[in-house]
């Protein structure tokens, strides 16, 4: 089967500033994919060109096979979903979510104000559209709200009905940009999942756009993540977890963040924190400063440390619910911040102002090279200084 | 049981002594505001009133009471109808072509990037020229032999035009010229509309297929620019219903070309007749009232958030 959309060596700047460069990209059809970002690093602008909003200066965009750079926004038979909705506050939310079909189904003079009357077809084309959107509006359960006016919907009544309007087209794809960022904290995460049962009940693939980590880690089946215009990685919410390809995506992915320490190679290649073997051997590189990623969840503190371990002491504990998270300050570098989540359960033992020794596996660890890309490791068999 | 009828003896105190001086406190704050009023608008509006039921003239030794006989004779002097007549149709003239052909402007100007300060600039002159010292330059401009206009037209084959003497000509040339000076006026309210409009909105037509400059127009910007739309033809009316200068410059009223501020302004200060005069600014006052509060209802109405 054909990709649903493939986008090829896509480079796009506003005067001389680039926002996009070579963005290589193939969405398999009914995917979620989100593309995520800090905010200036062009997700929306890369939307933006596959919707045909924008054009891209160089590179493809296919949907479904077929080159779509020349064609306008409605021949790309896609439906997009904006932050603000962008209904039209004039019309009910039945004239909103009618507008995709009206222009599809009739002339320009049909459409006319005062002309249009005159047209003997309107009439059964316009049941036949109210049929439509009765049927979308049930999917939505949104009937009860047809025949109000934009301002007079809650935002997330609007952000259904801006769905309903994206829907009826029955397009086969779906681009929605920041969709549930309007929304307050409980909506958004009810929106969240909706819309994963609508994807599902659709079988049409979304794009996604977010700069909500959570939202992409939550709904997505894929998650692209740009980085300064270029494509980051892409993978699966665990992929980008579990094996973030540069600094940037481990930081952005995961939440609270992960921890960064500063770490150093020696000649041999052992990753030392300091002056400790953390058991952690990069395959290639340089000796010289290294970055040691570690997940709040992977680090053990020890009260009674019988060997030599890093340490840190505990400034503050917050209450997670099921989890609860200890800030800590390392003891040899106070600047670098170290956040550590522990069960609800195991809490009781750690007091603030107390110094713990930090442990990890090595394996659970993520090391980066001075660029900032990922750097392939081994575990030495002897663990040193790290008891997991 | 002890607190349950204590409780309301409390209350009470404060509760009476409250409004009383909370009323007081009220009124003071709405003194100055209200004397302003009285002042400056209410007070010489009295004035106009009483003046328009008496038969004062300037000079005038005595004054006596005449009821509504002036409003009487306004509408059978033919001086007034005519002028009436005039205003309504400048009127007539002027609102839809200030609102359509503002509108116009307002769109291709919206439309330049670069541009676009030039143009603007450039059509809102007219705004802050004199319109006593710019009929000057008009009266140049459509003279019937010298004037440039005539000369086009007689170029391009057309008879020459007396815009300024030919009497069925009048009110349209001056029509032209009140267009001359609100277009960039109301221009720049329609630019302001038009940047108020949400991008979003504009993008969200062109995904549903509105792309096209006729879908667009109809389904985002002219109904984002109702309540514009509104104003302008309100305030353009109002202007319109002013209209006094040019008549005073370049007609001073001859042929049949009054108008309603001309013709108050010849009672009143021409030949002095005081009371008259406030009679037919009395009905002058009723039309802009009418404006006004058509104005204030409908733009109540037409918000759409």
């Amino acid at each position: 089967m054909e990709h649903s959309l493939e986008l090829e060596r896509i480079s796009k700047a506003f005067g001389k500033t680039g926002v996009l460069s070579d963005i290589d990209l193939a969405v398999e059809p009914g995917e979620f994919l989100s593309l995520v970002g800090p905010s200036g690093c062009g997700k929306s602008t890369l939307l933006r060109i596959i919707s045909g909003l924008e054009r891209q200066d160089s590179g493809q965009v296919r949907i479904a096979g077929r080159p779509v750079d020349v064609l306008s926004p409605r021949a790309r038979n896609i439906a997009m979903v904006f932050q603000n909705y962008a209904l039209y506050p004039h019309m009910s939310a039945a004239e909103n979510i009618a507008l995709p079909l009206m222009v599809d189904r009739l002339s320009l003079l049909e459409r006319l104000p005062l002309i249009r009357h005159l047209s003997p077809r309107r009439k059964r084309i316009e049941a036949a559209i109210s049929g439509e959107i009765g049927k979308v509006a049930e999917a939505l359960q949104i009937e009860p709200l047809l025949a109000r006016k934009p301002g007079q919907l809650s935002g997330g009544q609007r952000q259904r009905v801006a769905l309903a309007r994206a829907m009826v087209r029955q397009p086969s794809l779906f681009l929605m940009d920041e969709p549930l960022s309007n929304l307050d904290a409980q909506l958004r995460v009810h929106m969240r999942d909706e819309l994963t049962d609508l994807h599902r009940r659709l079988g049409a693939t979304f794009i996604y756009v977010t700069h909500d980590q959570i939202e992409a880690m939550t709904m997505s089946t894929r998650i692209a993540m740009l980085d300064g215009g270029r494509l980051a990685q892409i993978g699966s919410p665990a992929d980008l977890y579990e094996r973030p390809a540069s600094l940037t995506v481990a930081r952005f992915i995961g939440s609270p963040a992960i921890n960064i320490l500063p770490a150093r190679l020696d000649p041999q290649g052992h990753v030392m924190l300091g002056a400790l073997p953390t058991g952690l051997v990069a395959s290639e590189g340089l000796a010289g400063p290294v970055s040691l990623g570690l997940r709040p969840e992977h680090i053990r503190l020890h009260a009674a440390c019988e060997r030599a371990m890093p340490m840190a002491t505990l400034r503050r504990s917050e209450h997670h619910g099921a989890d609860r998270l200890l800030h800590l300050d390392l003891t040899e570098n106070r600047q670098t911040g170290l956040i550590v989540r522990v069960p609800q359960d195991e809490t009781g033992q750690f007091q603030p102002g107390e110094t713990y020794g930090i442990g990890f596996a090595p394996e659970k660890a993520h090391l980066f090279g001075p660029s900032g890309l990922r750097m392939a490791t081994r575990t030495l068999p002897a663990r040193i200084g790290a008891a997991a | 049981m002890t607190t349950l009828a204590l409780a309301p003896a409390i209350d009470r105190v404060p509760r009476r002594a409250r409004p009383v001086r909370e009323l007081l406190a009220g009124t003071l704050f709405v003194v100055p505001a209200t004397m302003l009023l009285l002042a400056i608008i209410l007070a010489p509006l009295l004035c106009l009133l009483i003046l328009s039921v008496t038969d004062y003239e300037i000079g005038a030794m005595q004054i006596r009471w005449l009821g509504l006989a002036n409003f009487e004779k306004a509408l059978s002097d033919p001086v007034f109808r005519r002028a009436m007549g005039n205003t309504l149709l400048y009127v007539a003239l002027v609102l839809p072509g200030g609102v359509f052909i503002g509108l116009l402007v307002a769109l291709l100007v919206h439309g330049r990037t670069r541009s676009r300060a030039f143009y603007e600039v450039a059509y809102f002159l007219p705004v802050t020229a004199t319109l006593i010292a710019m009929a000057a330059v008009w009266q140049f401009l459509l003279h019937p032999k010298l004037g440039p206009v005539n000369g086009l037209l007689k170029a391009a084959g057309f008879p020459e035009m007396a815009f300024i003497s030919e009497p069925s000509l009048l009110i349209p040339t001056l029509a032209a010229i009140g267009l001359w000076n609100l277009i960039g006026f109301n221009m720049i309210l329609f630019l302001a509309g038009l940047t108020a409009i949400p991008r979003d909105l504009y993008d969200a037509a062109e995904i549903d297929g509105a792309g096209g400059p006729i879908d667009r127009f109809l389904t985002v910007t002219w109904p984002q620019l109702a309540p514009t739309t509104m104003f302008v033809a309100v305030t353009t009316s109002i202007t319109a219903f002013k209209v006094f200068d040019t008549v005073a410059v370049l007609t001073r009223g001859r042929d049949g070309s009054e108008v309603l501020l001309y013709a108050i302004y010849l009672e009143g200060f021409q030949y002095f007749k005081i009371g008259y005069s406030a009679a037919l600014t009395v009905i002058f006052l009723a039309f802009m009232l009418a404006f006004s509060v058509f104005q204030a209802f409908q733009l109540d109405r037409k918000v759409h958030y």
